[in-house]
């Protein structure tokens, strides 16, 4: 007897042994997939200023568990009150991958780690906008995250990592004389002003389908979701970036069936929309596979210049006009 | 004409003639109207009004990207010998090397099996460390004893040969027992999209890369190095994604860019981190422009300060935000090209071995390092950037015309300044350099500077 439960126990032992190592495993798994969880937030949050005066914004991540390695970020605010006159990148992020750009309205910059062996992790600054004060304000102006901005971390199962952003807001009064005065630094906590979507509330933006990682068999996939009744959805499909707006239904529900073709391979969406109500911006992203079996797509337009002649264009457009020219006076009879 | 029109053919003839003339010569017309609005546009450019904010400090300036150089196969020949010191003056971080298996003759096939000769292609290699620079070895093409009717542009009769050939020239290059040298890179192919090196399929490139990325994994005992590709002939996003999508080892992405519009060199920067965003195990990889210029053609403008100044307002554009290496095409003519339309920075030596004036461009841009300046009010022709480094502050200004022809008076205007007598050099790369003295009372210091057409000038202002 003793010797058949010493075997059962055995063999117990010899199959908790891998059931052990893989439930570690798949604990281990877990922790090293994190779900996005990356914000962004611009401090002060509030800035009041003067008519002509310049001020600086940080341009500040927290990157939650997630391993951040790229951060393409796009600002827009009011031209008529705002001007941009510079965009670098912050002390986290060392490496700049597209140069900053600043136009009316719109700052951008694309940031990156020092190479993807040493993602970034924790809270710092990504970036740092420089602006200039055009005009007096009557109410404090907004300077927002565009839709689309892209926080890129490895490891997760959609490459866009970015949960939630917050805007700041700019008073300016007039006069061109007073020193620059920020407000005392408001924390990402601001409830009024921060619009982190994180898991799914009442009011949150959500993509519905194509889910995580699936893989879609058609080339032009609809793309559907929830938002708040009546909210403008902004959807950003990379790797291309087609940025296009729909409407919430009554019952919060909306959808997008890309019209041009979208190639084999990860594809990545990120809606975001403003709560007609509480005016907070929410954002939700996903990525899924197309795979379509397309093939080859067409070489964009940078392909080696050919060199051609003027010269035949020439004669053929004096031949065109020689022949227009007589046909049209013999009709009327001017030539001799 | 006329008359003889009248009395042959009839008014309902020469009506219906005249309606088809007019539908087939309409798209001409319509394109000849283009492009004379867009000489026009062009004309009514504007013009640059240059301000540098002398206290907002942005990022390090490194000039080290551009100082990278590739030779093509003119000569199967070690062509850089002639000219090792004058290449060694550019301060070359890397050289790149194409045509390394067909000009060379690194391959043949003795009783059945595959023999490697190196001996050649090391004087070659002996060649660009004596200039300070590491190679770049655009695997190209395919050694003829395996391809597939000896054409070197075909692919191999035994895929598994070209993995050889590929792991060989690895080990024999990175090899730690053998050339030992670090942080080469490998560049599988030079223009797989072109027809004169095979017009390759981007699948049939895709397998081409998969059989060299097996023979770059069976390489053993090497130091760390580099392979990729595609080195295309533009920055094409379906060979991009296709060769990130492939699942073979990927450590760095190449193309060529000969624009003539050096601002299309930030936009295809712009691109390819866009595309690469969903892919963040390659966005970071470095990318590499494997040979530039503003035309790929032969060209008698490459003699000229127009190359200068092309290559300046290119390097401008890639000043923020960049590819890791900007490689300039070529280090020295070929022979036959006295008539100067060689690609060229220095001319061959049946032709005196003469630097031309895009020679001197790279270490002139050197003294711009530093922590650069906000800079604004770039023209449609004058652009520029600004540094700071040991209280002198530099402003580089390039005028570039794709026309050829244009120049300026550049206002350019120094501000929040500290009172105090300033020192203003203007210092243009071929012409004139002069010094003035400037005192400061309220911050600002503002002088006309005349750009001739394509001409490049850094102005250095200290206390």
């Amino acid at each position: 007897m003793k010797r058949v439960i010493l075997i059962i126990v055995a063999i117990l032992v010899l199959l908790a042994i891998p059931v052990t190592v893989f439930l570690v495993s798949q604990q281990q798994e877990l922790r090293k997939r994190a779900t996005p969880a990356t914000t962004l937030s611009l401090l002060p949050a509030t800035v009041e200023t003067t008519t002509g005066e310049s001020f600086s914004i940080d341009v500040r991540i927290d990157t939650g568990e997630n391993q951040v390695v790229t951060a393409e970020i796009a600002l827009s605010f009011d031209p008529e009150k705002l001007q941009a006159e510079s965009i670098t990148n912050g002390q986290l992020f060392p490496n700049i991958l597209t140069s900053g750009s600043v136009d009316s309205g719109t700052a951008s910059i694309a940031v990156g780690a020092p190479n993807t062996s040493q993602p970034i992790t924790g809270i710092g600054t990504a970036a740092v906008v420089r602006f200039k004060a055009l005009a007096a304000t009557e109410a404090p102006v907004s300077v927002r995250f565009a839709s689309t901005t892209f926080v890129g971390g490895l490891g997760e199962e959609s490459a866009n990592v970015l949960v939630g952003t917050t805007p700041a807001r700019v008073t300016i009064t007039g006069g061109s004389q007073e020193t620059t005065v920020p407000l005392p630094t408001p924390t990402l906590s601001d409830e009024e002003e921060s619009t982190q979507s994180g898991d799914a509330s009442s009011s949150a933006v959500l993509i519905i389908a194509p889910e995580k990682n699936e893989s879609v068999a058609d080339e032009l996939p609809t793309i559907t979701g929830k938002a708040p009744p009546g909210s403008t959805v902004t959807l950003v499909i990379r790797s291309n970036p087609v940025t296009v707006t729909v409407t919430a239904d009554a019952n919060g529900n909306w959808s997008y069936t890309p019209t041009i073709p979208l190639v084999d391979g990860t594809h990545s969406v990120v809606a975001s929309a403003i709560d007609p109500v509480s005016g907070q911006t929410q954002t939700s992203s996903t990525s899924f596979i197309v795979a379509a079996g397309g093939g080859n797509e067409a070489s964009t337009d940078s392909a080696t210049p050919v060199a051609g002649t003027v010269e035949t264009t020439i004669f053929l457009l004096s031949l065109g006009f020689l022949l227009l020219l007589s046909g049209v006076l013999s009709r009327y009879g001017k030539l001799s | 004409m006329a008359n003889f029109l009248e009395r042959r053919v009839s008014p309902k003839t020469t009506s219906i003639i005249s309606l088809i003339a007019i539908i087939f010569f309409l798209p001409f017309l319509l394109l000849v109207s283009y492009q004379t609005v867009s000489l026009l546009i062009r004309a009514l450019g504007t013009p640059a009004n240059i301000i540098v904010d002398t206290k907002t400090t942005l990022e390090d300036i490194d000039t080290t990207f551009f100082h990278a150089f590739a030779q093509g196969g003119e000569e199967s020949t070690d062509m850089l010998a002639p000219v090792v010191s004058e290449v060694r003056a550019l301060k070359p971080r890397l050289i790149r090397l194409d045509h390394i298996y067909d000009h060379y003759n690194v391959v043949t096939r003795s009783d059945g099996s595959l023999a490697f000769d190196w001996s050649r292609l090391d004087a070659a290699i002996d060649t660009i460390s004596q200039t300070g620079a590491k190679p770049l070895l655009s695997l190209s093409f395919m050694p003829a004893p395996i391809a597939k009717d000896g054409n070197i542009t075909s692919p191999p009769e035994n895929w598994d040969e070209w993995s050889l050939v590929v792991q060989k020239t690895i080990e024999h290059y990175s090899g730690k027992n053998q050339r030992n040298i670090t942080g080469v890179f490998y560049e599988v192919w030079n223009e797989p999209d072109l027809a004169q090196f095979g017009k390759w399929s981007v699948s049939d490139y895709i397998t081409l890369y998969r059989y060299a990325s097996i023979g770059a994994n069976n390489a053993t005992s090497v130091n760390r190095f580099f392979l990729g590709g595609p080195g295309t002939t533009g920055l094409y996003k379906n060979w991009i994604l296709a060769l990130v999508q492939s699942g073979n080892r990927v450590d760095f992405l190449s193309w060529h860019s000969y624009l003539e519009n050096p601002t299309r060199f930030n936009k295809d920067q712009r691109d390819i981190i866009s595309w690469l965003l969903p892919y963040p195990n390659f966005t970071l990889i470095p990318k590499l422009i494997t040979e530039f210029g503003f035309t790929g053609g032969k060209d008698k403008r490459y003699g000229t300060t127009y190359a200068a100044a092309h290559t300046a307002a290119v390097i401008r554009q890639l000043i923020s935000g960049r590819p890791q290496h900007l490689f300039s095409f070529q280090l020295k003519d070929g022979p036959n090209q006295e008539d100067g339309s060689g690609w060229g920075l220095i001319t061959h030596e049946d032709n005196g071995t003469k630097p031309k004036p895009r020679y001197s461009v790279f270490n002139f841009i050197d003294a711009m390092t530093g922590k650069r300046l906000l800079l604004t009010g770039e023209g449609s022709w004058v652009t520029g950037f600004a540094s700071s480094r040991n209280s002198t502050i530099r402003v580089l200004l390039v005028n570039f015309d794709e026309g050829g022809s244009h120049s300026e008076n550049v206002p350019v205007t120094l501000t929040n300044l500290d009172p105090g007598s300033y020192s203003w050099r203007e210092r243009f790369l071929f012409g004139r350099d002069v010094r003035f003295t400037e005192v400061v009372t309220d911050g600002t210091l503002k002088r006309d500077v005349f750009m001739a057409a394509q001409s490049i000038a850094i102005i250095e202002i200290s206390k």
